[in-house]
C-alpha cells in the first residue's frame, strides 16, 4: 500500500507544471510528456511487418531511419477509422528506441499546472486506466494524461 | 589520482591504446621466438614502455608494475645481456595475458587489480636468471658542471661530449636554454613536460633535455627539469609558447652560455646508454636521442606525420553518415524523377542544365558512398593476429608441430564482419590443428615432413571475401563420419548409404557428431561446427569443406564484405515489396499453375530433373498482408540455395535488382519470422528484407 501512494506522489511531482502535447484520439483529448516528443510529421507511406501485434502497423522511413509506428487506436480498442488529412505521427522516444505514434490530429501543446490534474476517475475515459497517469481539466473539458512505457510496451 | 581532475573521461582512450600495444606485444613477441633481430625487440619494448607511461598517468600502479617489470627484461635483451629463451617468451607472453585481465577488468570498472604478485616475481627471476654477460664498456666521459642561472637553485651537468656538440650548435645558431619548475601539486607532471619538450621539438632541434626524455615521461623527477634545444625564433615567440603552460610555477629561459668564466668543473663518470638507468639521481644531461643524436629532428618529423595521418573516429559516426548518404540517394533518385516529369512537360534550358546537375550529383552521391564504405573497412589482419598465439599455445599442449601462414593479412573488409568472423575462424583453425594435423611421429611414419602447416589465406572474390584454411594433415575420413552418424542414431544405415561423399561430409555441420576419437579440452565435444556454420550463415556467407584422406583438408569461408549494403532481389508479394538477399538467389523462372505438384502434401516443382519444394510466402508472413493486391494469375519462382539445398519461393511479381542499405528490425517489433531487417528505397518507402535462412530452416522443420 505504502509503495502505492509512493508512486502516486511521484506521478504528481513529475506532471508538476509540465508541457503537454495534447492530441485528439476518437472524439477525446490525450496529452503526452512534451520531452518524451521528438517531433511530429505528417502520415506517411507504411510498410506493414508480417506477424506483428495488431496495434504495431509497421515501419516508416524517418530521414533514413526505420521506425516502427504504432496505432493508438488499435491499441486502445477504439473503432477504425479512415485516415484523415490531419492525422499525424508523433514520434516519442520508447524503450527500444524511436516509436511512432499514430494520432487523429495534434491539437496543441500546453503547460498544465498541479492544480489542474487529478488522479484517475474510473470510467471517465475509453482507455483502459492501466495507460493513463492523470485527468487533467483544462476550460472545461477533459485531457486524458498518458503513460507512455504502458501504452508503447507489448 | 587527484580528485580534482576527473580521470574517467580519459579511461577509454586509455583502454583503446593499451589494447592496440597489448596486439603489438604479442604479435611482435612471438615472433620474437624465431626471430629475435634489434629491429623486433625495439617495437616491443617501446610498446610495453608506451605502456607503462600511460597506465602511470591513468594511475593503475599494478598494471604499471607489471609493465615496468617486463619493461626491465626486453631491456636486458636489447643490450643483449639476456637471450631469447622459450622461457622469457613464455613469461613475456603471462605477462601480456594479465595485462589483457586488466585491461578487461578496468574495462568492467574494477580497476587494476588483478593478482600480479606471483607473475613479478617470476618476471624478477627472469631478469636475473639472465648469463650476466658483460656490458659494453663505456667509455669513461667527462661532465662538466654549468653555472646556474641567477636565482636557480640547481646547477646543470653536461657530459663533455654534449657540451662539444653544444658548442658546435652555439657556433651556428642561438641555442635557447629552458630551466621549468612545476608547480608541487601539478597533477600530470608528464604531461606538462612532454608539452615543454613538444615547444622545443617544434621550435627547432631539441639538443638535450634533463632529466632525459624517458624519466619525463614517467615522471621521475621531481619539479624541475631543463631543457636545451637550438630554434629560428626569437626569444619572445619562444617565451610566448612555454608561458601557454600551465601548472608551472616558475621558469627562466635564456640563451645559452657557453661556461668560461669558471673553470669548469670535470667529474668523470661513466656514460652510456646502458649505465644512464643504473646512475643514481643521474645528474647527467643526456642527448635527446640517445640512438642517433644526429637526427632527432627528422624522426620528431616523422612521428608527427603518422599521427597527423589517421584520424580515430567512432563507429557509430561512420554508421551516421552512412545513413545520411543514404538520405542522398534516395532525394538524388527523387530529383531525377521531377527533373525527368519537367523536361517531358516544358521546354527549357534551364531544365537541361537540371538534369546534367542531378546526373553529377549522382556521379559525387556513388562516390562518396564509395568512401563511407572504405571508411569502415579494416584489414582482416586484426583477426588473423589472434591465431599465431592460439597455434603457439595448443601446439605446445598437443605436442604437435605446427607451422602457421598467414596470407592476405591486408585484404579489407567491413568492421561489422571483422567483429564476428574471428570465433569462427578460431574454431576451424582448432579443428585443424587438433584433429587435422597428426602427431610428428605419425607424420614421418606417413611420409610427410614432421611439422604440419597449416594456411590460413583471405582474399577478395568480386563482392566477396573468400577465406581458407588449409592443412596437411589426416583428412577427414568419410566413413567414419558416417559410421557415427548411424551409431549416434542420427540417420538410419540406409539413409546415410544413399549420401554421397559430399553430402556426408555436411554431416560434419551437425551438432552432436564429433569425429573425435577423444574429447580433448580444444575441441571435440561435438558442438562447434554446427555453431560455426549457423554463425557464418547469419552473415550471408558459406562454408564449403573440402577433404582427401592422408592428404588434408581445406575448409573456405565466402562472406559478404559488409553488412552494412547488400545486393537483393527486389519482388512484390500481395503488395508489398521485400528485398531477396542476392547472395542466396539460384535462379528465377515463371511458373504456371499446371507446373505445380504435389508430394506429401507439398508443393514442388521440377526444374531441369531436380525437385524442388515450394514455399508459398504468405504461410510465412500469415494474411498481415494485402491478398488482394494480387491482380494476375502470373507466378514467379525464386529459386534459393543454401548449401546444397534448394527451394522456390512464390512470388507475384518480379522488380529488379538493386544495392541496399540494411537496417536492423527496432526491437519494438520483437522477433519476425521470415524476416531479417528492412532498408529503405529509391522511393523512399521502406522494404523488409527476407530471412531465407530462416524459412529455408523452418522449411525444412515442416
Amino acid at each position: 500500500m505504502n509503495q502505492d501512494a509512493l508512486e502516486l506522489d511521484t506521478t504528481h511531482a513529475v506532471i508538476d507544471d509540465q508541457q503537454t502535447v495534447v492530441f485528439r484520439l476518437a472524439d477525446e483529448s490525450y496529452g503526452i510528456d512534451i520531452f518524451r516528443v521528438n517531433e511530429i510529421i505528417r502520415l506517411r507511406e507504411i510498410t506493414p511487418v508480417p506477424r506483428t501485434e495488431n496495434h504495431i502497423r509497421g515501419l516508416v522511413n524517418l530521414r533514413g531511419k526505420t521506425i516502427p509506428v504504432v496505432d493508438l487506436r488499435a491499441r486502445f480498442s477504439l473503432p477504425v477509422e479512415e485516415e484523415t488529412d490531419s492525422c499525424r505521427i508523433i514520434v516519442v522516444d520508447a524503450e527500444h528506441g524511436q516509436v511512432g505514434v499514430i494520432v487523429d490530429a495534434v491539437t496543441e501543446v500546453m503547460t498544465l499546472g498541479s492544480d489542474q490534474i487529478e488522479d484517475t476517475p474510473p470510467l471517465v475515459t475509453d482507455v483502459s486506466t492501466d495507460f493513463v497517469k492523470g485527468v487533467a481539466k483544462h476550460h472545461d473539458h477533459l485531457i486524458t494524461l498518458l503513460d507512455l512505457d504502458k501504452a508503447l510496451a507489448a | 589520482m587527484s580528485a580534482e581532475l576527473d580521470m574517467s573521461q580519459y579511461i577509454d582512450l586509455f583502454l583503446q591504446e593499451a589494447e592496440e600495444q597489448i596486439e603489438v606485444l604479442e604479435q611482435e613477441t612471438l615472433g620474437l621466438e624465431q626471430d629475435p633481430t634489434d629491429d623486433r625487440l625495439q617495437v616491443i619494448f617501446r610498446a610495453a614502455h608506451t605502456l607503462k607511461g600511460s597506465s602511470r598517468a591513468m594511475g593503475f600502479s599494478q598494471f604499471a608494475e607489471v609493465t615496468h617489470e617486463m619493461e626491465n627484461i626486453l631491456d636486458r635483451l636489447r643490450n643483449h645481456t639476456l637471450s631469447v629463451t622459450t622461457e622469457i617468451a613464455d613469461s613475456i607472453l603471462a605477462c601480456i595475458d594479465t595485462l589483457a585481465q586488466m585491461v578487461d577488468s578496468i574495462g568492467q570498472g574494477n580497476g587494476d587489480q588483478i593478482e600480479c604478485a606471483a607473475l613479478v616475481a617470476r618476471l624478477r627471476k627472469v631478469q636475473e636468471g639472465g648469463n650476466e654477460a658483460p656490458r659494453p664498456a663505456a667509455g669513461p666521459t667527462q661532465v662538466i658542471e654549468l653555472p646556474s642561472a641567477s636565482g636557480w637553485p640547481f646547477r646543470t651537468h653536461v657530459s663533455s661530449d654534449l657540451f662539444s656538440a653544444l658548442e658546435e650548435a652555439a657556433a651556428a645558431g642561438p641555442v635557447f636554454h629552458a630551466k621549468v619548475r612545476l608547480a608541487s601539486d601539478c597533477v600530470m607532471k608528464f604531461v606538462r613536460a612532454f608539452m615543454a619538450v613538444s615547444i622545443a621539438q617544434e621550435a627547432g632541434e631539441l639538443l638535450a633535455c634533463h632529466p632525459d626524455q624517458e624519466k619525463l615521461e614517467e615522471e621521475e623527477f621531481d619539479t624541475d627539469f631543463e631543457l636545451i634545444f637550438t630554434s629560428s625564433l626569437t626569444q619572445e615567440e619562444i617565451d610566448t609558447k612555454f608561458k601557454g603552460i600551465s601548472e608551472v610555477e616558475n621558469y627562466w629561459l635564456g640563451g645559452w652560455q657557453t661556461p668560461t668564466d669558471e673553470a669548469p668543473e670535470v667529474v668523470a663518470e661513466p656514460v652510456g646508454s646502458v649505465a644512464q638507468q643504473e646512475v643514481p639521481e643521474s645528474a647527467v644531461v643526456t642527448p635527446a636521442a640517445p640512438s642517433a643524436p644526429s637526427t632527432p629532428a627528422t624522426q620528431g618529423a616523422a612521428r608527427k606525420g603518422d599521427t597527423g595521418q589517421t584520424v580515430r573516429v567512432d563507429v557509430a559516426r561512420l554508421d551516421n553518415l552512412m545513413n545520411l548518404v543514404g538520405e542522398l540517394v534516395i532525394d538524388r533518385t527523387r530529383i531525377s524523377q521531377i527533373g525527368n516529369d519537367l523536361s517531358n512537360r516544358f521546354q527549357d534550358p534551364n531544365i537541361d542544365a537540371l538534369a546534367e546537375t542531378v546526373s553529377h550529383i549522382a556521379r559525387i552521391t556513388s562516390d562518396l558512398q564509395d568512401q563511407i564504405m572504405k571508411a569502415r573497412m579494416m584489414p582482416i589482419e586484426t583477426v588473423f593476429n589472434r591465431f599465431p598465439r592460439v597455434v603457439r599455445d595448443l601446439a605446445q599442449k598437443l605436442g604437435k608441430d605446427v607451422k602457421l601462414e598467414l596470407l592476405g593479412g591486408e585484404t579489407e573488409l567491413d568492421r561489422s564482419v571483422i567483429e564476428v568472423i574471428g570465433d569462427p575462424l578460431l574454431h576451424i583453425l582448432r579443428n585443424s590443428i587438433d584433429h587435422g594435423l597428426e602427431d610428428p611421429a605419425d607424420r614421418v611414419k606417413a611420409g610427410k615432413p614432421a611439422q604440419g602447416t597449416v594456411v590460413v589465406s583471405a582474399r577478395h572474390q568480386e563482392n566477396h571475401i573468400v577465406i581458407e584454411i588449409v592443412d596437411d594433415g589426416k583428412g577427414i575420413d568419410v566413413e567414419r563420419v558416417k559410421r557415427k552418424a548411424v551409431e549416434t542414431g542420427f540417420m538410419t544405415q540406409d539413409a546415410v548409404d544413399r549420401l554421397s561423399d559430399k553430402e556426408a561430409l555436411q554431416l560434419i555441420f551437425q551438432s552432436g557428431l564429433s569425429t573425435a576419437k577423444e574429447v580433448s579440452e580444444v575441441s571435440g565435444r561435438g558442438v562447434g561446427m554446427d555453431i560455426v556454420r549457423s554463425n557464418i550463415q547469419k552473415l550471408g556467407g558459406l562454408i564449403d569443406l573440402e577433404t582427401t584422406v592422408g592428404v588434408g583438408t581445406k575448409t573456405s569461408l565466402r562472406l559478404p564484405l559488409t553488412l552494412a549494403i547488400i545486393r537483393g532481389l527486389l519482388v512484390e508479394v500481395q503488395g508489398e515489396i521485400f528485398v531477396v538477399p542476392l547472395g542466396s538467389v539460384i535462379e528465377t523462372l515463371l511458373i504456371s499453375p499446371k507446373d505445380i505438384q504435389r508430394i506429401n502434401q507439398r508443393e514442388v516443382i521440377v526444374i531441369r530433373g531436380m525437385t524442388t519444394p515450394l514455399v508459398r510466402l504468405e504461410t510465412v508472413y500469415g494474411s498481415n498482408l494485402n491478398p488482394e493486391a494480387n491482380t494476375t494469375d502470373d507466378m514467379y519462382g525464386v529459386i534459393v540455395g543454401l548449401a546444397e539445398q534448394r527451394l522456390g519461393l512464390i512470388v507475384d511479381r518480379l522488380i529488379g535488382e538493386q544495392e541496399v542499405v540494411i537496417k536492423s528490425l527496432s526491437r519494438f517489433c520483437g522477433d519476425v519470422p521470415g524476416v531479417s531487417g528492412a532498408t529503405i528505397l529509391g522511393d523512399g518507402n521502406v522494404a523488409l528484407i527476407m530471412d531465407v535462412n530462416g524459412i529455408v530452416a523452418t522449411n525444412e522443420r515442416g
